[in-house]
């Protein structure tokens, strides 16, 4: 381990794959497709212009190193340049032109200053420059571009002429097209021509992050804003005019390309937008306005990017005083505050306050001088005023006299309604309360008619009864007199030995009796004699036994036996209807000793024979008198009777449910379904070795290919079978299947249970079985499905048994 | 816009396999070697060890460690010193016994004995949990946040010791009455297999999605969170060996480190005792080739190691070992100015280089250099390869030791 040798480095430890050789790289391969283009335009020249250029300055960039005694640490910023110095040529331009530029940007422009990182001015932008000042026609006359065609094409031969741009700075509109303009087909620089391909290219770069965004598009857009704002050519739209001034010539080309250059261009974001938009305001300038040579330049762009070039720095530190501590804003900021605190200051601030003195005692002169004026212009201000003000009190107060009237009036068409809705309801109130009396009166109208008629009906017949009854009567009672007559000479006989019994009986008994039931039998004594009162002409009637005994005694016995009134002696009333005669009658036809029935039939006597009791459910076949009652009464009635109602199924329902407790014993389980309704199924996910599918052996047969297997087959069958019959603890069954069966026992009791299969059973490999307790493999044969309520397989039954 | 960025660059996290990888334990070393103090013949190393032998003093050049005197220790055989007192090294099976009625005191006490040390900042647990005594801060968080590629051991340790990571969190919410805890990870990780939990038991884990330096971020999320300033944070492994003090009496004597880098044959997070060799660290992780660099305290601010003999000390987060050697081309700057706009400081690091390089102290003296934190966002960009934050970093150094000398 010691023998390591370990390499020290400073932190971080890993780096971003991003080095500045990378990035010259990726701008080479991007400027790749733009000679591409340019050959297929232009032929084979253009890429010995290209070769031309990139060998002189790769060459010079060496050879400077190896003068500075530099190592070169193989960075293709030259071949950069080189491929820009050629791209940015006419294709007819002769090498000398070529090589000089290159010369020029590496050794006059590039390596004076420090070499690469240090170099103010872009080398290929000086380049070019010097190449255009010093070869002026050369540089700005271009053949028409001729699509792969002019691959052997002589330059010499070529007719030249000054590319759309010159036109355009004239303030000429050239014929285009606008197909021509994006793939590049016009005059111009060979390389900088089709848009479409500077565009993708630019794209790569960015996604590459080899060029910052920053001054291509603020660039572009300050110059676009600048023609937009003043277009220079006549014939064409301000955005025609935009679109051909960054089209034609090299714009776009240098915008992404040379102004992109980090190097000579600032770092900080804001500087690189400002230093982009500087790039296109001069650019534009210099195509607007001639300044070299005394006529404008269609390439001023070159120009105008060194101008820039020299403000990069000085943007940078702009941007960098505002960042750091103590920067520039700062520093102005404390030398403000020096000057402010200094003599000279305080000697203009005194000069100031003379001023100011000086100019407000001319105001006041002034003042007075306009005093006189301005007082009457006040006063006759003031008089308008209030005689406005006075005008507008008064119209306040009309509209506010007119509005109170006019509440006023309202108010009383409202009050008036009202009255009028109210006097209406008050009306419709009377109508209703006389219809309903009227009403009532009609009810109880025909309520008293019924009730005469009944009356009159009752009176008929008891009238027609008494008739009977008196005839009957007379006839009887003629007969029992000739009886009685009869009867009372046998009587009087045996009278004088009864009597003497009798009075001897009643001197030892009675008089105790009678001192203890002497309240009671003063208050009854009168009662016996009521009915024969009633009776009145008649005689009166007796029982068939009282005559064995003497009327003394009867009258004790009856003074004894206070609790059995006399008959009909609460029914009998005097107001009740014609029923004088009939308890006499009745008692005669069914003797005295049932009493009972004798007080019945006094109630019944009440009301006609067969007439149901009002209590009682009326019969509708009956000859109930209560059947005619008024229709108005029959739903009062009705009214009263579901109030019994609820109490009568309150116990039927009672009774059923107690009924039912034995039932539910007996009751047979749920079948599965029906369970499953009662007891949802658990929304737990069937595990595939618990739902086992019914499989025959012929068609698991075949999977086997082993002799092992197919022996495995004959011997299994007897081993599936002991594992399942056997008893598994029920341990591993989930805790949702366990609270479903527990919920089934409690339903459903031990009757539904059978002793069915314990199977836990996992596919192996060969397609077999086993069982998860034993780790007996086997195929299965038709295991009996057993399924619960939940409809997985039922297992653990054998606890309940 | 430049305001509201926070810098910093976007870093691929090669965290896996260390990541999702158990942790394993390398508890018994061959050999010893504790920090000593200065002047002392032997440290103290047997507070924390129970039962070493004490072989001599040796000097290292240990990166971060001012005196370079080191005690060079053995274990003895017939003892498990740096086994728990329980005997089982994982304490997830055993039960806990906790002592009875922790209050602040006691737990900073414990803290004390117990030489827990907070992996992420190096300040003894017991001086954080006495700030939080004197300060109630509203937010106490487990820190496990790892930004730096290759690095998993915090992140790993609460995936796989979350449990007495919060039941110690908890305990500090407990006996200090802090209203909110939770743990912070650092969320921006392409590449991982497993998947970071929103919860650990009942305590919320915050996910922090942001480029390297997670610092910015964090504190404007606290910000947003209603925690300006009073919010405390305590890294993964203090916590975990709180736990362990608390429940079973047991001193810090151990560090959780993530061995990584394409050398690695079994790249985990591993626990070692401390003073643990780094070579032995190796070996038991398993060399596939010999390393061109080994790399301690992670890749973007650690420190490159040429001695195999160095031990691993408290604050040591992770041990990589590279094969690639750096390269050592230079180029000038091109102003491209991917530094500056990388810097969550807002520094002008290109700038700073510069001045450094021409010896231009006065406008160095106006570049703010001692505001860097040493992300190394600017030399990770930097396209021409340049030790920038090295270079700041001296800068800052110097301005410090100038202001001390003022001072004096």
């Amino acid at each position: 381990m010691s023998s390591l040798k370990l390499q020290s480095a400073k932190a971080p430890h890993i780096r971003h794959t991003e080095k500045v050789n990378t990035m010259m790289s990726d701008v080479i391969l991007a400027l790749v497709p733009l000679l591409a283009i340019a050959l297929a335009y232009y032929g084979l020249r253009a890429l010995w212009v290209c070769l031309v250029s990139v060998i002189t300055c790769d060459a010079s960039d060496r050879l400077c190193l190896l003068l500075q005694k530099k190592r070169r640490t193989g960075n293709a910023s030259a071949i950069v340049t080189g491929m820009i110095i050629g791209l940015m040529m006419p294709v007819t331009v002769p090498y000398y032109v070529v090589v000089a530029a290159g010369l020029f940007a590496i050794v006059v422009v590039k390596h004076p200053f420090g070499g690469l990182g240090n170099n103010v001015f872009n080398p290929a932008c000086g380049g070019l420059g010097f190449a255009m000042l010093c070869w002026r026609t050369a540089m700005t006359m271009y053949p028409d571009p001729q699509w792969m065609s002019s691959w052997t094409a002589n330059a010499a031969v070529m007719e030249l002429s000054p590319s759309p741009a010159n036109a355009i700075m004239g303030g000429n509109l050239p014929s285009y097209s606008l197909d021509a303009l994006i793939v590049g087909n016009f005059r111009g620089p060979m390389g900088t021509t089709c848009v479409l391909v500077i565009l993708a290219c630019f794209s790569f770069l960015l996604v590459r992050r080899a060029v910052s965004w920053h001054i291509p598009v603020s660039f572009l857009v300050s110059a676009a804003l600048f023609v937009f704002i003043n277009p220079n050519i006549t014939g064409a739209g301000r955005l025609d005019a935009v679109l051909l001034q960054l089209c034609y010539g090299s714009t776009l080309f240098a915008a992404i390309f040379i102004a992109g250059d980090p190097v000579t261009s600032p770092a900080f974001p804001a500087a690189k937008i400002m230093f982009g938009a500087g790039c296109g305001l001069l650019s534009m300038l210099l195509r607007y306005v001639g300044v070299f040579t005394g006529n404008a330049f269609p390439e001023g762009i070159v120009f105008a990017i060194l101008i820039m070039n020299m403000f990069s720095g000085f943007l940078d530190k702009l941007c960098m005083d505002a960042k750091i501590e103590n920067g520039w804003l700062k520093r102005f900021r404390s030398k403000h505050d020096a000057y402010m605190a200094s003599e000279e200051y305080q000697h203009l601030l005194a000069a100031i306050e003379m001023r100011k003195e000086m100019r407000k005692s001319y105001m006041e002169e002034r003042k007075e001088r306009f005093n006189i004026k301005r007082e009457n212009r006040f006063d006759a201000r003031e008089a308008n005023r209030e005689a406005r003000q006075i005008k507008m009190a008064e119209q306040n107060k009309l509209k506010a006299e007119q509005k109170a009237v006019r509440q006023v009036a309202q108010e009383e068409a409202r009050r008036k309604k009202e009255e009028l809705t109210r006097q209406k309801a008050e009306e419709r109130a009377k109508l209703k309360a006389m219809q309903e009396q009227l009403k009532a009166a009609e009810r109880q109208r025909r309520k008293d008619e019924q009730e005469k008629r009944k009356a009159e009906e009752a009176a008929q017949k008891a009238e027609e009864a008494r008739k009977q009854a008196d005839a009957l009567a007379a006839q009887k009672a003629e007969q029992e007199r000739l009886d009685l007559e009869k009867r009372e000479a046998e009587k009087l006989a045996v009278q004088e030995a009864v009597s003497e019994a009798a009075q001897a009986v009643s001197a030892q008994l009675i008089p105790d009796i009678v001192e203890e039931l002497a309240p009671p039998a003063q208050e009854h004594m009168p009662a016996p004699a009521a009915p024969s009162a009633e009776i009145g002409g008649d005689e009166p009637a007796q029982p068939e036994d009282v005559p064995a005994f003497e009327p003394e005694i009867s009258k004790a016995l009856e003074q004894i036996q206070p609790e059995q009134p006399p008959f009909a002696e609460s029914t009998f009333e005097p107001g009740s209807v014609g029923i004088g005669q009939e308890p006499p009658l009745a008692e005669l036809l069914e003797g005295k000793a049932e009493e009972e029935t004798a007080q019945k039939q006094a109630v019944d006597a009440v009301a006609p024979e067969g007439a149901p009791m009002e209590n009682e459910n009326p019969l509708p076949g009956g000859p109930a008198p209560d059947s005619e009652v008024a229709p108005n009464l029959a739903p009062a009635f009705a009214d009263e009777q579901p109030l019994a109602e609820p109490e009568v199924f309150f116990v039927k329902e009672e009774d059923l449910i107690v009924r039912e407790e034995p039932k539910a014993t007996e009751q047979e389980p749920l079948l599965p379904f029906e369970a499953a309704k009662k007891f949802p199924a658990p929304t737990v996910k069937r595990k595939e070795n618990r739902e086992l599918p019914d499989i025959d052996i012929s068609n698991d047969k075949a999977f086997i290919i082993d002799e092992d297997d197919l022996t495995q087959t004959v011997e299994q069958p007897r081993t599936v079978e002991e594992f399942i019959h056997a008893d598994i603890p029920e341990a591993d069954t989930e805790p949702a299947v366990q609270a479903d069966q527990a919920r089934r026992d409690s339903s459903a009791g031990d009757k539904g249970k059978q002793p069915g299969p314990d199977v836990r059973l996992r596919r192996t490999s060969r397609g077999g079985w086993t069982s998860a307790e034993t780790g007996v493999e086997g195929f299965r044969r038709s295991v009996p499905k057993h399924r619960g309520a939940s409809g997985k397989v039922n297992r653990g039954d054998e606890d309940g048994q | 816009m430049a305001e509201k960025s926070y810098g910093g660059v976007n870093l691929y996290q090669n965290k896996e396999p260390a990541f999702s990888r158990e942790q394993r334990q390398l508890l018994e070393p061959k050999v010893l070697y504790i920090p000593m103090a200065p002047g002392a013949d032997e440290h103290n190393a047997s507070a924390f060890l129970d039962d070493v032998i004490f072989l001599g003093t040796f000097d290292f050049d240990y990166p971060g460690v001012e005196h370079t005197g080191f005690g060079r220790y053995k274990m003895r055989a017939h003892t498990k010193l740096s086994k728990p007192v329980k005997g089982t090294p994982d304490y997830d099976g055993e039960k806990a016994i906790k002592v009875a009625a922790v209050d602040a005191d006691d737990l900073i006490t414990i803290a004390k004995r117990a030489y827990i040390i907070d992996e992420t900042d190096g300040i003894p647990l017991f001086k954080k949990l006495l700030e939080y005594k004197e300060n109630k801060p509203g937010l106490v968080g487990a820190d496990a946040i790892d930004a730096e590629p290759y690095v998993s051991s915090s992140v790993n340790t609460l995936l796989q010791k979350g449990g007495q990571v919060i039941e110690a969190l908890k305990l500090i919410q407990e006996v200090f009455e802090i209203e909110n805890i939770m743990a912070f990870v650092y969320a921006d990780v392409d590449d991982t297999r497993t998947a970071l939990p929103t919860k650990i038991g009942d305590v919320a884990v915050k996910k922090i999605w942001s480029r390297y330096p997670v610092q910015k971020r964090l504190e404007a999320k606290l910000a947003s969170m209603g925690f300006d300033s009073g919010y405390g944070l305590i890294g993964v492994q203090a916590l975990l060996h709180l736990y362990r003090a608390v429940y079973f009496g047991k001193k810090q004597n151990t560090t959780i480190v993530t061995v990584a880098g394409d050398c690695i044959g079994y790249s985990c997070n591993v626990e070692v005792t401390v003073g643990t060799t780094i070579g032995e660290l190796l070996e038991f992780c398993g060399l596939v080739r010999d390393p061109a660099r080994v790399i301690i305290r992670g890749t973007m601010r650690g420190v490159c190691v040429e001695n195999m003999e160095l031990p691993i000390l408290h604050s040591c987060k992770s041990v990589l070992a590279f094969e690639d050697a750096v390269e050592d081309q230079k180029l000038p700057c091109v102003n491209c100015g991917k530094c500056i706009r990388v810097c969550p400081q807002r520094l002008v690091p290109s700038a700073i280089y510069k001045w450094v390089k021409r010896g231009i102290q006065a406008e160095l003296d106006l570049m703010g250099a001692d505001k860097c934190m040493e992300c190394g966002c600017c030399s990770y960009v930097c396209p021409a390869r340049l030790e920038l934050c090295d270079t700041v970093a001296a800068v800052k150094k110097e301005k410090h030791t100038k202001g001390e000398e003022v001072h004096v």
